[in-house]
């Protein structure tokens, strides 16, 4: 009987949530309250019941969509009289049925109190959940052992008896000796049951029930792979001890979109040439659910390309409005690499004072001619007419300035051939050349690209 | 309302209440009346009242792997089930079973899935079923369809389990092994849906299905 104190509660003020907190965070909020102010927790507190029993009716009015409403509109009062599910009830629903480990102060291990066995369930969960948490309710049907008070006879069998009538004078008479077994058998189904109003209800022969409630497992923010959620005595019973525990492993999914790597999620990103060259702008819908702000990359400032300060700098500029705890998203820029369909001609001398580190190629001809195109048309200034080798056909140079580096030169060296009697299109080959001596072109390059190391050089004389 | 009334109403309620809770003791009244994927669970023969179990014993004929039986106990962790979708096909945590589904049941300690193939049963001589696998990753002859009337497979059916790829169904005839595991009884694949094909869910952890989507758009 539920003998409350009639001044108002204010069970939003209980559970530390809003008004409009979703059913989701008044269970995470009421996981992690009970925890804290479990009386057992707190020896010392006096006042601890109280807490724990206002905790405890606060969960049941607001978890509960009608007893909610009405709560919201009539407060504590305006609740109609119902059953009151004991706090004992709820605080089960979430840690199971002994109670729980108080992090550290494991259950009492006495080895005479045999165990049944531990149930442990794979629950597979999205990233999504990861990310923004969630709790799955889940139905828990066990063997319950019903045990009568006292004992049973069982084993029962004749034995001889000698009794002394008097002085040499004895007597032998056959008995009906039974041991004494407890109530309940494992089986479950049609014990053998002593009990002389046994034919009149079985209700009064106990044996294992299968019982039922609902759990509520949560899903953590940023739970990692494997970890367990312990339900205290809700796993396999045992007849003569105490019953093991359920526990859920988490096994967090492949997502089709993003990786986690740590606490930062990686995702990957196809783009074209002339974005990757010239900047784009992107939206991407993150794990909560939403679009995330675009990502405004005016400079040829690819993540990995500048470098890894420069990488940040320009990624937090872009991101300054949307800012996320324990998740800097990275993005790498995946290029479709095709192969070297064909060197140049061999008798191309080498490139004279030209600084490169490694070259990349892609055919050219797969770049369609809108975007080469549009290249041209949009930054004419940057263009800058080269003086080529014998065999190339076209070259364009870009100059890039990235925040914080110095401005470094791309040079795109067209190199096609002659058009065949009935080819339908050239076969060309595109090389593209870090001019800039100033740069890590190496890892600029290897970052970037996926390219071969070539062996022979090609000369070149630029006209500034 | 006075206090001396209130204690009245609230005790008369509270004996109603808990007399009801004894009469309904027999009854099973569900918050969830489907069987979801994900859900761990026993199943238990309807005719011959044994659940389905295994254990790290291998069959001593036909091909050798881990056995499957029949037990009578209630109480083993060793005869629970994971529910699952058939390889390679997403099967969304909590969502009901349909009849006609095809499943893979994985056994829930050893991570072998129930399997079965053309192999003799050591005892009755009908199709062995056996347990095979690793982490729960074995062939495609762990494949079962769920047989049941109705749209879903709900936890009071019974239901019957097919073997997709041989048309046996999961059956019981009330063979009985010896030592080391005497007492229980085989499992075999039989043709032929009646009586001793029947299944029931019983004791376990269902799963419910999520109200929200649990993923969200591709990129």
């Amino acid at each position: 009987f539920v003998c409350s104190s009639f001044s108002r509660r204010d069970f939003y003020q209980i559970l530390g949530v809003s008004r409009s907190a979703s059913i989701k965070d008044i269970k995470k909020a009421y996981r992690k309250l009970a925890m804290q102010l479990h009386p057992d927790r707190n020896p010392d507190d006096p006042k601890a019941q109280d807490k724990f029993q206002d905790l405890g009716a606060a969960y049941e009015v607001l978890s509960d969509e009608e007893k909610r409403k009405q709560y919201d509109a009539y407060g504590e009062e305006g609740l109609k009289e119902g059953h009151h599910s004991s706090h004992g009830d709820i605080f089960s629903s979430f840690f199971g049925d002994f109670g729980f480990m108080f992090g550290g102060n494991p259950r009492q291990q006495d080895r005479n109190i045999p165990r049944g066995n531990d149930i442990i369930v794979d629950l597979e969960v999205t990233l999504e959940e990861v990310y923004s948490g969630n709790f799955v309710e889940v139905v828990r049907n066990k063997p319950v052992a019903k045990v009568a008070s006292g004992k049973r006879k069982c084993n029962c069998r004749q034995e001889m008896r000698t009794t002394q009538l008097g002085p040499g004078r004895f007597q032998m008479t056959q008995e009906v000796v039974c041991d004494e077994c407890p109530n309940v058998n494992s089986s479950g189904h049609g014990t053998q049951c002593q009990h002389p109003l046994f034919l009149i209800s079985s209700l009064l022969c106990p044996r294992l029930v299968n019982e039922e409630r609902t759990l509520e497992v949560e899903i953590e923010q940023g739970v990692r792979d494997e970890m367990e959620y312990p339900f205290i005595g809700e796993g396999e019973p045992h007849i003569d001890g105490e019953p093991g525990d359920l526990r859920f492993k988490i096994k967090v999914m492949k997502h089709p979109v993003f990786e986690r790597r740590g606490d930062d999620l990686y995702t990957n990103v196809t783009i074209s040439l002339e974005e990757a060259l010239v900047g784009f702008e992107m939206d991407i819908t993150h794990l909560d659910g939403h679009k995330w702000i675009r990502i405004l990359v005016k400079v040829f400032c690819g993540i990995e390309l500048c470098g890894h300060v420069d990488s940040h700098y320009v990624w937090r500029k872009s991101v300054e409005a949307y800012k996320e705890k324990n998740s800097t998203p990275i993005i790498k820029y995946k290029w479709p690499i095709n192969q070297v369909l064909e060197w140049p001609s061999p008798d191309l001398n080498p490139i004279e004072n030209l600084w490169y580190e490694e070259q990349f190629c892609v055919e050219w001809s797969k770049i369609t001619k809108e975007s080469r195109q549009k290249l041209t048309d949009k930054y004419p200034n940057r263009l800058k007419e080269v003086i080529i080798a014998k065999g190339a056909t076209t070259s364009y140079s870009f100059h890039f300035h990235c925040q914080g580096v110095n401005t470094f030169e791309l040079v795109f060296v067209e190199f096609c051939k002659k058009k065949k009697k009935n080819a339908e299109t050239n076969t060309c080959i595109f090389f593209l050349i870090n001019k800039s001596k100033t740069f890590a072109t190496k890892d600029f390059f290897l970052k970037f690209f996926a390219f071969e190391k070539f062996k022979e050089m090609i000369n070149f004389r630029w006209s500034m | 309302m006075g206090f001396i009334q209130v204690v009245h109403e609230y005790g008369l309620t509270k004996l109603v209440f808990v007399l009801l809770c004894v009469l309904l003791q027999s009854e099973a009244s569900y918050e969830l009346n489907y069987v979801t994927c994900g859900s761990v669970v026993k199943l238990l023969n309807t005719r011959h009242n044994v659940r389905l179990h295994s254990h790290d014993v291998k069959y001593g004929s036909g091909s050798g792997q881990q056995s499957v039986t029949g037990v009578e106990s209630a109480d083993d962790a060793n005869s629970y089930w994971r529910i699952r979708g058939k390889p390679n096909h997403e099967c969304q945590r909590g969502a009901p079973i349909k009849c006609g589904q095809a499943i893979r049941l994985t056994h829930m300690s050893t991570g072998r899935n129930l399997h079965s193939h053309d192999f003799v049963s050591p005892l009755s001589g009908n199709q062995e079923v056996s347990a095979f696998g690793e982490s729960g990753e074995g062939d495609d002859l762990d494949v079962w369809a769920v047989q049941c009337s109705g749209t879903y497979w709900e936890r009071d059916d019974g239901v019957r389990f097919k073997h997709s790829a041989t048309d046996v169904f999961l059956s019981i005839t009330g063979e009985q092994y010896g030592h080391p595991i005497r007492g229980q009884k085989e499992v075999h694949g039989m043709q032929g849906a009646n009586s001793n094909s029947q299944w029931k869910t019983m004791e376990g952890v269902f799963i419910k299905p999520s109200n929200e989507p649990l993923r969200h758009d591709e990129l």
